[in-house]
């Protein structure tokens, strides 16, 4: 018996025994039908790359598209807070309440490939704490003049400091925001030309970067709007795991607008007066004008504020090193402010961080002080608005003989009232003063976390110390109307506060003496 | 040059046949045939995939880098430049958000770095050496 199987492995030698007679054809006939396929191979063979083609042009077109659009996009959300009922920092709404929307930023960057060598970039940013008021922060054109060369027209931020053009870009940096003791800069942008060359040397690569334009923006902490004329140069050099940096930028500032009351407002008419008020200038003016009669002490005048042609300049000087595992960076920086009071000076800031796998570690120490120059410039108008309440009896006795045409015609209590104002006045302007004479260091003591290749999560926490003194000054006069009597100063010495702003609810006279921030940040890229 | 090109790419295929598991680690990177460039250090390489420069030697050099995600990347970015994926992201998103650069275009395997680089004589790929074939050069193979 043959098993059915056994049937199946007889299969092809039956088929070898039934294709016997092809052995039969000749050898030209077998070449001929060789040909014939081979053609065909070769007919397919073509169909298939054909196709091969269609489909790598229709993927190039696609990916042409893809690789001339490109979007990509920064998100930052947390929470944040700091320890004390006596202090906030205004500028990024942080106080003793849990805040998320001061942490919370949402960026979007188109960038469209125009033609080779012309790009035109769009940045729009939503912050929390401009209430997620959206702003174009980057706008520009452009163009790769040559290989090494671009200019680029549009709005764009301003590079005062290494880390000023990708402030908003949290997972750029490794704390959950850049030490406040430099970083608070409130005007970041400019709408002009910026020219970038670079090149390299050996192991170096150098960067140069020089921009030149108009900036816009609010001053919160003095309540106006301002418009700036900014030039500036950096310059980069790399090698291996260092970095350095030097950037240079000026300013020329001009008020724009201010809020009528606000405090610019109330600094500007403190000092030089206006139409319906008299400030330092006026009074001091009215004093020396008379400083020939006995028991009036001429003052020494005081430049009023200008309004335009403030002159800034910035420098900083930078260096990072990162092999991989240890990460160090450190800062320093000079601003200056000619002619107008804002605190001007010294800061700088030193990080180590070392990584193990997905977790780093870090600490850094930060510093800030407002510096000589500015701390005279600031001394002068305190100094001149304390003399002024000093002579208030006089300027009560002069204001009388200027509206009797020389005649004494105000009553002792309309004397009396007329210097106790300007007492009031003049006090309180020496007191808005002394806070621009600021100092402050801080320590951070930080982590960040990978949760993935575009996320990272990190805590922070930051304790601000050594605010320094300052005085609080009161002017009594024992009977004003009673010329030539001059008043006492009295000053008392109060704890400082730094770049810091006191609450509502402090008693300036007994508050903390440091305070920390704590944030957590979740940063992305995208 | 072509004798060199064969002796390098049969260079890697002995190490492939010889040592499976420590060729896995390896990373071969890959230039068109045409290229100027037959060496390159990982210093000059890395700069050249981090856009620090165009070129090697004076041949001029377009990176083409692969997907996150491909194992080739991750040996590539971690024995050639130096940097994981986050320290990577840190590193571009301090130039596309300052609109200093762009990273290089990527896809996404090996096969189609080496079918790119061996379309462009200016590119310049990684992958693993067991992807190359004749149509690229290696021009440098980092362990």
């Amino acid at each position: 018996m043959v098993k059915p199987n056994a049937k199946l492995a007889l299969l092809p030698l039956a088929i070898c025994i039934a294709s016997a007679p092809a052995l039969a054809v000749t050898n030209a006939e077998l070449e001929q039908r060789l040909l014939e396929q081979e053609k065909k191979i070769k007919k397919m063979e073509r169909r298939v790359k054909s196709t091969r083609n269609a489909v790598k042009q229709n993927r190039s077109r696609l990916s042409d598209m893809s690789s001339r659009l490109k979007i990509n996009g920064f998100f930052s959300s947390g929470v944040t807070l700091l320890d004390s009922e006596d202090f906030e920092f205004g500028q990024l709404d942080i106080d003793e309440d849990y805040s998320t929307s001061s942490v919370t930023k949402l960026g979007i960057q188109m960038s469209f490939q125009v033609s080779d060598d012309v790009s035109v970039t769009g940045q729009l940013v939503s912050k929390g704490v401009d209430n997620y008021d959206v702003e174009a922060e980057w706008a520009y054109l452009s163009w790769d003049v040559t290989e090494n060369f671009t200019a680029r027209i549009g709005r764009q931020r301003t590079p005062y400091y290494m880390l000023s053009e990708y402030l908003d870009v949290g997972y750029a940096y490794p704390w959950t925001r850049p030490p406040i003791e430099m970083y608070n800069l409130p005007l970041n942008n400019t709408d002009g030309l910026a020219l970038l060359y670079d090149f390299n040397l050996g192991d170096w690569n150098f960067g140069t970067h020089a921009y030149i334009g108009e900036g816009f923006g609010d001053v919160d902490a003095l309540e106006g709007s301002f418009r700036l004329q900014n030039k500036g140069i950096s310059f980069t050099a790399e090698t291996g795991s260092w970095t350095f940096r030097l950037g240079y930028s000026a300013s020329e500032v001009e008020v724009d607008s201010i809020v009528a009351g606000g405090a610019g407002d109330t600094l500007l008419n403190g000092i030089n007066g206006n139409g319906d008020v008299s400030g330092l200038v006026d009074f001091i003016a009215g004093i020396n004008v008379a400083s020939a009669t006995p028991g009036i002490n001429a003052i020494d005048q005081v430049n009023p504020l200008p309004q335009e042609g403030i002159e800034t300049n910035y420098l900083s000087a930078a260096f990072t090193y990162d092999n991989g595992k240890l990460l160090v960076i450190g800062e320093i920086s000079n601003l200056e402010v000619s002619d107008f009071i804002q605190p001007a000076g010294d800061g700088g800031y030193l990080m180590v961080g070392y990584r193990f796998g997905k977790w780093m570690p870090h600490i850094t120490y930060s510093k800030f002080y407002t510096d000589a120059k500015n701390d005279e410039q600031v001394q002068e108008y305190i100094d001149a608005a304390l003399n002024v309440s000093k002579q208030a009896p006089a300027l009560g006795l002069l204001a009388s003989l200027n509206a009797g045409g020389g005649a004494d015609v105000f009553t002792d209590a309309q004397k009396d009232a007329t210097a106790d104002a300007i007492v009031a006045g003049m006090t309180k302007l020496a007191n808005n003063l002394e806070p621009l004479v600021q100092e402050q260091d801080s320590i951070t003591l930080g982590i960040v976390y990978d949760i993935n290749p575009r996320v990272k999560a990190k805590f922070d926490i930051t304790k601000y110390n050594n605010f320094g003194k300052y005085n609080s000054y009161t002017v009594n006069v024992a009977d004003p109307a009673l010329f030539p009597a001059t008043g006492t100063v009295i000053e008392t010495e109060l704890d400082g506060y730094g770049r810091f702003g006191l609450t509502d609810d402090a008693d300036a006279t007994n508050i903390d003496s440091s305070t920390t921030i704590y944030t957590f940040a979740i940063d992305a890229v995208f | 040059m072509k004798i060199i090109k064969r002796l390098i790419s049969s260079a890697v295929a002995a190490c492939l046949l010889t040592g499976a598991t420590a060729s896995v680690a390896d990373i071969a990177i890959i230039v068109n045939p045409e290229s100027g460039l037959s060496s390159a250090d990982v210093k000059q390489v890395a700069s050249v995939f981090l856009g620090k420069r165009g070129s090697i030697s004076g041949v001029s050099l377009i990176p083409i880098d692969q997907e996150e995600g491909q194992a080739s990347r991750d040996e590539f970015y971690t024995k050639v430049v130096n940097k994981n994926a986050s320290q990577l992201n840190a590193f571009w998103s301090r130039l596309i958000f300052t609109g200093k650069g762009m990273p290089p275009d990527q896809v996404s395997a090996d096969a189609e770095v080496v079918e790119v680089v061996a379309d462009d004589p200016e590119m310049i790929g990684y992958v693993s050496p067991g992807a190359v074939d004749d149509s690229v050069k290696v021009i440098l193979v980092v362990q």
